[in-house]
Parts: C-alpha cells; structure tokens; sequence
C-alpha cells in the first residue's frame, strides 16, 4: 500500500474491502497513568476513523514495594479497581461500535521490574480481560494470557532496549511462548525485528495524546475481536506510520479525516 | 459556612430519593420528616430495611400516612449482590425507582426544603455526583458532642481541601447521580464489592470524566442521641477503610495529628533557637491555641451553632485522635449494620460472618 490518507482507506473498507482496518494494539487510559480516560479515548480513536483498538493497561506486581508505589501513584491497575475498570470497559466496548463501528480489545501490559533494570520485562496480553497477578516467569504468564484465549505480545524488543533485552535475547528459548513481536513501537521501528521473519506487530504505545503520530497496525479481517487475534497470529497485517499534528495537550478533533492526517510507509520524527 | 441560594434552577429534573434504613437513632422522624416537607417539582421517596421487624418500620408507615401528596413507599428486604450491607439494602429500591435522577440519602441526615433544587442546580453536563459536607448539629451526650467536632473541623476542612485539590471526595450521607452514569460502570453491582461504595462511585465517575461536585449548603446531621460507643465504632470502621484503601498515608496520618505535629514542631524550634522544656512547652501550647482557633473558625463557618463549648470537646477529641489510629491499625475487621467483615488491600470488603 501507498502513502494514504486516513479517508481513503476507510473509503476502500467502505467500497467493499472490508478486510481494511487501521489499528492501535496498545493504549494506556488514566486508570495506568495515561493521559486519557475510557470515554475519551474511545471518541479520539473513533473520530479519527479507527477500526480497531486494544487498551491495554498496565498491571504490575503487587507484592513489591515498586508495586505499592506504582498503586499509590495510580500507575498500575489494581485487583481492587479492576470491578470498576472492567465495568466501564465493558460500556465503553459497546459504545465504540455503536457510534463509531470500532473494536475495542481488551487487554493488559505487564510489567515485572526489579530495582535493576535488567530484570525488568513487558510483555502485552491482548483479549484479555480477567485481572492476573503477574510472575516472574514469562512462562507462567503466558499460560494465563493463552487460558483466557488472549495473545502474548513481547513488548519493545530492542536488543539494547535494557528494558526488554530480556525477551528479545531469548526469542529462541521462549518462541514458543510468545505469539508476536512489539517491532513497531511508537515512533520507532525495531528494523531486526521486522526483518527476523518472526510474527510482528507495530502499535503507538500510546499515553498521551501527541503520541498518536506513530507506527500502526493495518489488519486485513473482518472487525470482530476473534478475526482480529487471528489475523495477527496468521499475520494478515502491515504497518503504516501515522502523522498527524497534535499540539498540547489539547485533543484534536479532526473535521474530516483527510486534513492532515496521513498514513506513511516510512516513519519519520516530527 | 455561608448557605448559598440562588433563584436560577437550570433544568430541574424528577428525582428518586433512596433511603436505606437500619435501626432507629433519636433523631430519626424529625429526619425523616424533612424529607416529606421538601419542596421540588417532583420527586418520590423509596425506603427500604433489610427485615419487616425493623423498628424504623412503624415511623416510615406513620410519616407515609401523614403525608399522602408525597409520593413515598416503603420497601422491604434486602438481595445480597455483595459484602456491603448498605448497597443490598438499596437493591430494591434502586431497581424500583421511576427516575433517572437518584438521591442516596443516609437515614441519619436532616434537610432544608431547597435541599433537592440546590443539589440539582450543581449539575452540569460534566459533572457525576453532586455530594454535601455533613454538618453535625445539637449534640447532647459525649459520643454527640465529639462527633460534632469531627464533622465541623477536620472532615469539612478535608472535604474542602480535596475540592480544591481538584479531586473531591464523595460522601453516601448524600449522593445525587444519574442512574444512567452508575451504570456505565457496572451499578450497584459493581459497588457492592466495596466498604466506602461512595468513594467508590466518585473514582469510578472521574474514570468516565465525570467531577464530583460539593454542594454549598451543609446538610444537617442531628447528633441528640449518639453515644461515644456509637462514635469510636463508627471512626475506627472509617480509619479502616482508609487503611485498606491507602495504607501508605494511613501510616503517615499521626503525623498530621494536632499532639505530633506539635511535639514535632517544639523539638525543632528548641534545637534551632536552643531553647529548654519551658520553650517546648509553650510551643505547644501556642501551637495548640492556634490549630484550635482555626477550627473554632471552621465550626462557625459551618453553622454549626456550638459555640465556645465545643473547645473542649475539640481538645478531647484531638487527644483520642492517637489511641484510636493504634486501635484501627489493629486489625482489618469491621462491624456495620449487624454484619462482621473484613478490609482487603484497596477497600474491598469479604462478609466474615452475617449472623450477627
């Protein structure tokens, strides 16, 4: 695909290539620190012509004392807040496909950190949405991400990444646990991990609302939740960078989709 | 604090009034009463007790009797949908209401007949609950009395203070929502899981860009018959909640108290000025003048009419502040509306036994 415009694409989805569907797989709302809340950013996605989303907010252990800090800070969902998270997700995934036609995945980041580092791994459950304590062992936590039929996503795969080294320095060992690659993350694109010939996906990481000017997922399946984990596991996808000028904190609301937005084969800073 | 009235009433909207009941207090008809003497365009009030052998039952039948153009009704037993006792006992009565408007009002409160439209009239199309500072009134034995210090100094200090902050906190003596905004996120169900359901409902409406709002005008809390066993209990379940919900402010909380902050205070300025324990002394003793002319302040702001005999009841109040923090962080335990429950991490509360 070309350089397009948002309105074009939805256009061709409209002119019968349904298969077409412009996706952002990882989002945080204010309930994990981001920027936005439900209602919020399912009207910024909705608006901007969107077919698919996944809010993926995040969930650290509970048990440390970064967790603690991370729950005093409102940084982490909690197991005590998840009843009230789940309630308006619910509401909220009802409301983006009456009013905008748009999926909402339900999901969760996981992070487990030490003190060093090093030890500190992402990792994204996509069609997730029981709450989990994480582990330490990615194991483990992918055999409760799969339990609930979601996708395990290794968030961030950047060799040098200290964050991530973790994963992506044991995608042999640990292949077989994760269903796909974060290679696209926010502005930037893991060139190894796009070229390893391992499942990929490209998402804005997004927690405020400038960082929308990022790499996106394009899906080819039908807008259901299911068709949308099947065709990342089966890689019906590609990737196009998203540019649009956002300034402040302001939420922009675009008048008609093709005023500044485009959708680029190639990424770059603005 | 001065009572707000204004004659614009942007769009005054029928309202469903909920009453939980449990027991009977002292104050408990005029209470009632006010409610059935409030005066709005239209509105209808639900009260509903757990068990037909409550004794607030025959003063709910009588006050319905007495007032046949108020559209009332009383509503008997409870559906436990969760540990909270407050939110079963309001199952029915939620689900009977004819509005879309709800008024959660506590049994114990008393209001003005404006009540209604000076609650509605804080809506905008913004905000999510429209809550009160609870002002206590007319207290006659000790528990009242201290009771009425609280609620006059420290919780309306705090409850303003978290306006301000820009993050208010909402209180279940009066709760005004939509009912279409509580389901957004699950309902009563959802809140039911909860001891502080109304602190709940205020996160859950800021999570669905929702403010809450603070009335101007104080409701009334009547405090004739409230014994001190009725006060220490009543404080160490809320210093409970507060612990399970935020246990690394609730461990910081003496610090604030009037006693540290001054002894705190006095062993800085000595140091600093090399003054002995004469100094100290009337360190702290200013320090103690001061904070109590600050409240003393705050009583009057609130209407609270009690006068320069509240001063003593403020001192003792503060000194019990200490043994009571030692008495909350003992245990995570509960007792309210005949039910023994338990405080988890995040203010989720477990029934550990409703035989009570």
């Amino acid at each position: 695909m070309k350089n397009t415009s948002v309105r074009q694409l939805r256009k061709q989805m409209i002119a019968g290539d349904r298969g077409l569907m412009l996706a952002d797989l990882r989002i945080r709302s204010k309930f994990s620190g981001g920027q936005l809340t439900f209602p919020e950013l399912i009207d910024f996605y909705g608006i901007r012509g969107f077919g698919c989303i996944a809010i993926t907010d995040r969930i650290n252990r509970q048990d440390g004392l970064i967790g603690l800090a991370m729950a005093g800070l409102g940084r982490t969902l909690t197991p005590a807040l998840f009843p009230i998270y789940r309630g308006i997700l619910l509401s909220e995934m009802e409301r983006a496909w009456e009013r905008y036609r748009m999926v909402v995945i339900p999901g969760v980041e996981i992070e487990t950190c030490s003190l060093i580092g090093m030890r500190k791994t992402q990792i994204l459950g996509l069609g997730v949405s029981r709450f989990f304590e994480p582990k330490d062992n990615i194991l483990e936590m992918s055999n409760q991400i799969r339990a609930q039929g979601g996708l395990v996503i290794a968030a961030q795969p950047k060799r040098a990444h200290p964050e991530t080294g973790l994963l992506w320095g044991q995608r042999q060992e640990l292949g077989h646990a994760i269903d796909a690659w974060e290679a696209g993350s926010g502005t930037r694109m893991h060139s190894e991990a796009r070229s390893s010939g391992l499942p990929i996906i490209a998402t804005s990481a997004l927690r405020r609302p400038q960082q929308i000017n990022s790499w996106k997922t394009i899906l080819h399946c039908e807008p259901r939740a299911e068709a949308i984990l099947e065709a990342i596991r089966r890689q019906q996808l590609e990737f196009k960078f998203y540019r649009e000028v956002v300034t402040g904190s302001h939420i922009p609301h675009p008048p008609t989709f093709d005023s500044g937005i485009e959708l680029l084969d190639h990424g770059s800073l603005l | 604090m001065k009572v707000k009235t204004t004659r614009e009433r942007p769009f005054p909207q029928p309202i469903s009034i909920l009453k939980p009941v449990k027991g009977v207090d002292g104050d408990l008809r005029v209470n009632f009463e006010s409610f059935f003497n409030l005066k709005y365009m239209k509105f209808e009030i639900l009260f509903s007790v757990a068990d037909a052998g409550d004794p607030a039952v025959p003063v709910i039948q009588e006050l319905i009797a007495k007032y046949p153009r108020v559209r009332a009704r009383l509503i008997i037993g409870d559906v436990k949908i969760g540990a909270n006792p407050k939110v079963s006992n309001l199952v029915s009565s939620y689900a009977q209401a004819q509005h879309d408007w709800i008024l959660i009002s506590d049994s114990n409160v008393c209001v003005d007949p404006d009540y209604l439209y000076t609650a509605i009239e804080h809506f905008t199309s913004d905000v999510g609950v429209v809550t009160a500072v609870v002002s206590g009134r007319r207290p006659a034995e000790l528990g009242g009395w201290l009771e009425a210090v609280f609620l006059n100094t420290f919780y309306a200090r705090w409850m303003l203070l978290s306006r301000e902050l820009g993050n208010p906190v909402v209180v279940g003596k009066s709760m005004l929502f939509r009912k279409s905004d509580l389901e957004r996120f699950g309902g009563l169900k959802v809140l039911s899981g909860y001891l502080a359901e109304d602190y709940m409902a205020g996160i859950a409406m800021l999570h669905l860009k929702r403010r809450v709002e603070i009335m101007a005008q104080p409701i009334v809390q009547p405090l004739s018959q409230y014994s001190f066993a009725a006060f220490w209990s009543r404080h160490v379940r809320w210093g409970r909640i507060r612990k399970s919900q935020a246990p690394q402010l609730f461990a910081v909380e003496p610090v604030f108290s009037l006693w540290l902050t001054g002894i705190f205070g006095a062993l800085g300025f000595c140091s600093l000025f090399n003054f002995g324990l004469g100094g100290a002394s009337a360190f702290v003793g200013v320090h103690i003048l001061v904070w109590m002319i600050c409240d003393l302040l705050m009583m009057r702001a609130t209407d609270s009419g009690l006068g320069i005999k509240g001063a003593f009841f403020w001192f003792l109040r503060e000194s019990l502040y200490l043994p009571m923090w030692f008495h909350i962080a003992l245990s995570s335990r509960v007792l309210w509306r005949g039910r023994k429950l338990r405080l988890l991490r995040g203010g989720i509360v477990e029934t550990v036994d409703s035989s009570i």
